[in-house]
């Protein structure tokens, strides 16, 4: 038997309709439920973008409470108690960074109600160990669910691999050579120019030989976290923060860059003012950067004391019910300003 | 690379167009080339050995048939089984049996780099090796047995050896079988066509919907077994079951359909083998390949059932404890041999046998599903947890939000299974009035696009 156009043709016409009925299902019947597993933000963005005039987009730090919180309100709660005649809900996922907000971005419709966004600049999100993350294969698979394209056609992507997928030992390579070859340059004496160099002297010996462990891996901890310069040419972040301020204007968004609070008590007694001079500066660099393209940086860097930092054995931006408030009315208050809100009465 | 996969879809037809748009003398070069590059593109550091292996069978073989002295074909035997199961050591189980082990750890605490080879060896382990390692070496021994006469074209036998679509996890073919067919000059032809795309289709639903959905459930109980009532916990274990089942048969189908495209027929590796009566009988339906030749390079030669009873147990339990050790470096795969060992025992010298099929073919797979528990457990602690959860001591309450019609989408599978009898799937469908058939597919397109498991998935016999 030979194959001809008239033996080809009705088969690929049913395979056709069979993928445009399939597509059709999938988005009617299937589409949502399955977001709410493998696309949480997108979920959340359906409804809304529909219902508020500000939305938070964040990580853990939105997420976090302490158990001895009696307040276990969210920032994004916080705020939108704090503001008066606008909405605002929140959207977070922990290990969310900007690579993963933008994409949700581009999904704003045109005609939705939300015309403000605060995005959490989380300064560790620019660092080598999120780059690097052992995450990142599993974040870039949701990021499927998030391309503008049909449901059926992410779906597709996410089910045959069609995204990055850095294996753990390739990640963990990268980082390792980062932070032996990525040289720290500042115009001051700094004794250890590389994170692995500052990481190999001893920090806190004991009277009878040896060193404080644990407080040691906390400080080297801090340096992985905080010993960097932001380069504004090569860091991903950057690239996808610059793009969040393109399609913001695009689509006649306000944007907020709500840079969190970072524990420069702990930076500054672990590890030195070396080490703060980097937060200090890489914030900096960041203010005048997304000021100077028109987006409004909140600057809460060192707005949180030390004790409300939730976790004082590691570097998370996770705070108390107190932090949490310090951070929520400093992003009221300019969310007020800019919106032109009244003040509550009371 | 992997067949469910977005780069396996572009692969696939530029490597069929490129085929058989090249004249039949480079046709060998283009696909051996397209295999490196299959298996390459996962790491290519490991095409070494695939290299390494093949010339070492191509040199061994024509060494075995040119020497008349039969102690120096022995030799030459022993060098290429010697070095092939050397590496299969070296990469598969040295880490786990010694590199493991403290006292090597010790020894080599103060020599970072003996370490570090040490330490990449427990963590590298090339895709598919016990596979093609197996392959060539029962080209080795058909040539040192006179049941094959040697390539002499390399580039041949390295596309014997490396043929992409059974490359990774099989089927383990002969050399008299594969060889043959690679060198001959084929065109398109429709009905390679037909039965290639319906092996395709039916592989890619096997795996994608049936084994990547169950797999949500195996997962969770095996994690977590205590958290699980006991009823979850069995429906767990024989979940596994089927997910591997699903999963290995879903690969061969692939596998087999690719090579149809090409002109290729890939020996048949699974004959529903959950419709066995016996041990003996499951084990001349699953994993065919590996099992015949296990039969062929190791029970024949180790005597078969010619030799006393106690010789013919030891036989046995050393086939069925090699197949364990085959799968991987774990002491669990050794238990699961030696049960399947003592189960065909059993069977052998159990003086009642059930009279009815149906019990008998129950009895079988309850059997197999309880011994795929220490196939599929990480450890003994996790096996005898999940046993124990699963006759209710020390499970737990919570219940597992797994999707109804996983269930029913298995029961369509079983269904199709019975249906389609001994035939192989494309013989199958090709029985049906043409809008039957389209049905079929079209529920099948549907199923992959709309219902498969959204989780990218290697296949499980990948890591073996």
């Amino acid at each position: 038997m030979k194959i001809t156009f008239k033996y080809i043709a009705p088969r690929i016409f049913i395979l056709l309709i069979t993928v445009f009925v399939s597509a059709f299902v999938y988005k009617k019947i299937y589409w949502v439920p399955e977001l709410k597993d493998q696309g949480p933000m997108l979920f959340n963005l359906k409804e809304f973008q529909w219902h508020n005039d500000v939305l938070y987009l964040g990580e853990s730090s939105n997420y976090w409470v302490s158990p001895d919180d009696t307040d276990k309100r969210s920032i994004s709660d916080m705020i939108n108690d704090s503001i008066n005649g606008a909405r605002l809900s929140g959207m977070q996922v922990p290990a969310y960074h900007a690579g993963m907000f933008l994409p949700i971005i581009r999904l704003i419709e045109p005609t939705a109600r939300v015309k403000h966004l605060v995005i959490t600049m989380n300064l560790r999100s620019f660092d080598k160990p999120w780059i690097y993350s052992t995450q990142e294969a599993a974040l870039m698979r949701t990021r499927c669910f998030y391309y503008d394209a049909p449901p059926i056609f992410n779906r597709l992507c996410a089910t045959l691999g069609f995204y990055d997928q850095p294996s753990a030992d390739e990640q963990d390579k990268k980082m390792l050579h980062c932070f032996e070859f990525d040289t720290l340059k500042v115009d001051f004496p700094l004794k250890f120019n590389t994170i692995k160099r500052w990481c190999e002297q001893e920090k806190f010996p004991l009277p009878g030989g040896g060193e404080d462990f644990p407080k040691r891996e906390l400080a080297d901890h801090y340096i992985k976290a905080y010993a960097f310069q932001i380069d504004t040419l090569t860091n991903p972040r950057i690239k996808d923060f610059d793009e969040m301020v393109k399609v913001c204007r695009q689509k006649n968004i306000k944007l907020y860059f709500n840079i969190l609070s970072e524990n420069t008590y702990w930076a500054d007694s672990l590890v030195g003012p070396e080490l703060v001079y980097f937060m200090r500066a890489n914030r900096d660099l960041l203010v005048k950067r997304y000021t100077a393209m028109g987006a409004i940086v909140i600057d809460n860097l060192e707005a949180v004391p030390g004790k409300c930092f939730g976790e004082k054995n590691w570097t998370t931006e996770h705070y108390d019910q107190q932090g949490r408030m310090i951070i929520a009315r400093h992003v009221a208050a300019i969310l007020s300003k800019e919106m032109k809100l009244k003040p509550f009465s009371n | 690379m992997l067949f469910n996969s977005w780069i396996f879809f572009l692969f696939l037809p530029l490597v069929f167009a490129g085929f058989f748009a090249l004249p039949h003398k480079w046709r060998w070069l283009f696909v051996l080339i397209a295999s490196y590059v299959f298996y390459g593109w996962w790491k290519w550091e490991f095409l070494i050995i695939i290299a390494f292996s093949t010339v070492l069978d191509y040199f061994c073989a024509l060494k075995i048939e040119d020497a008349q002295n039969p102690g120096i074909r022995k030799r030459w035997l022993a060098l290429s089984l010697g070095l092939n199961l050397g590496i299969l050591f070296l990469f598969k189980y040295f880490y786990f049996f010694i590199g493991s082990t403290q006292w090597v750890q010790d020894a080599v605490h103060d020599h970072q780099r003996i370490k570090e080879f040490i330490d990449f060896l427990g963590k590298s382990l090339p895709v598919g090796i016990s596979f093609y390692t197996f392959q060539t070496m029962s080209y080795t021994l058909d040539v040192y047995y006179k049941r094959a006469k040697p390539e002499r074209h390399l580039g041949q036998f390295a596309l014997f050896v490396s043929y992409f679509p059974q490359l990774v996890a099989g089927p383990i073919e002969r050399f008299t079988h594969l060889n043959d067919q690679l060198k001959l000059k084929t065109s398109i032809k429709l009905e390679n066509l037909q039965a290639g795309f319906r092996l395709m289709l039916f592989g890619f639903f096997v795996k994608m919907v049936i084994a990547d959905n169950l797999s949500y459930t195996v997962t969770s109980i095996y994690d977590e077994p205590t958290k699980w009532p006991f009823y979850w916990n069995l429906i767990g274990v024989f979940a596994f079951a089927f997910q591997i089942y699903a999963d290995f048969f879903g690969y061969s189908l692939i596998a087999q359909g690719v090579a149809k495209l090409f002109g290729i027929n890939l020996m048949d590796n699974f004959n529903r083998p959950y419709l066995a009566d016996g041990i003996n009988d499951f084990w001349k339906r699953w994993h065919i390949s590996l099992s015949t030749w296990f039969r062929d390079y190791v029970y024949i030669p180790l005597g078969g059932n010619r030799v006393s009873k106690a010789k013919w147990i030891l036989n046995i339990a050393i086939v069925f404890i090699l197949s364990g050790i085959w799968h991987g470096a774990n002491y669990t795969f050794i238990a699961w041999g030696a049960l399947h060992a003592a189960y065909y025992l059993v069977e052998r010298f159990s003086p009642v046998k059930p009279s009815s099929a149906t019990v008998r073919k129950l009895i079988t797979f309850f059997a197999v599903g309880f011994a795929w528990i220490f196939f599929r457990a990480k450890d003994f602690t996790q096996a005898s947890t999940v046993i124990k959860a699963m006759v209710g001591i020390n499970d737990g309450t919570r219940q597992l939000d797994t999707q109804p019609y996983i269930f029913l989408l298995l029961l369509i599978f079983g269904v199709l299974e019975l249906a389609r009898g001994n035939q192989r799937f494309d013989e199958f469908c090709g029985g049906f009035h043409p809008v039957k058939r389209w049905t079929l597919y079209t529920f099948l397109i549907f199923c992959i696009l709309v219902l498969s498991g959204s989780e990218y998935s290697a296949f499980i016999y990948f890591r073996f």
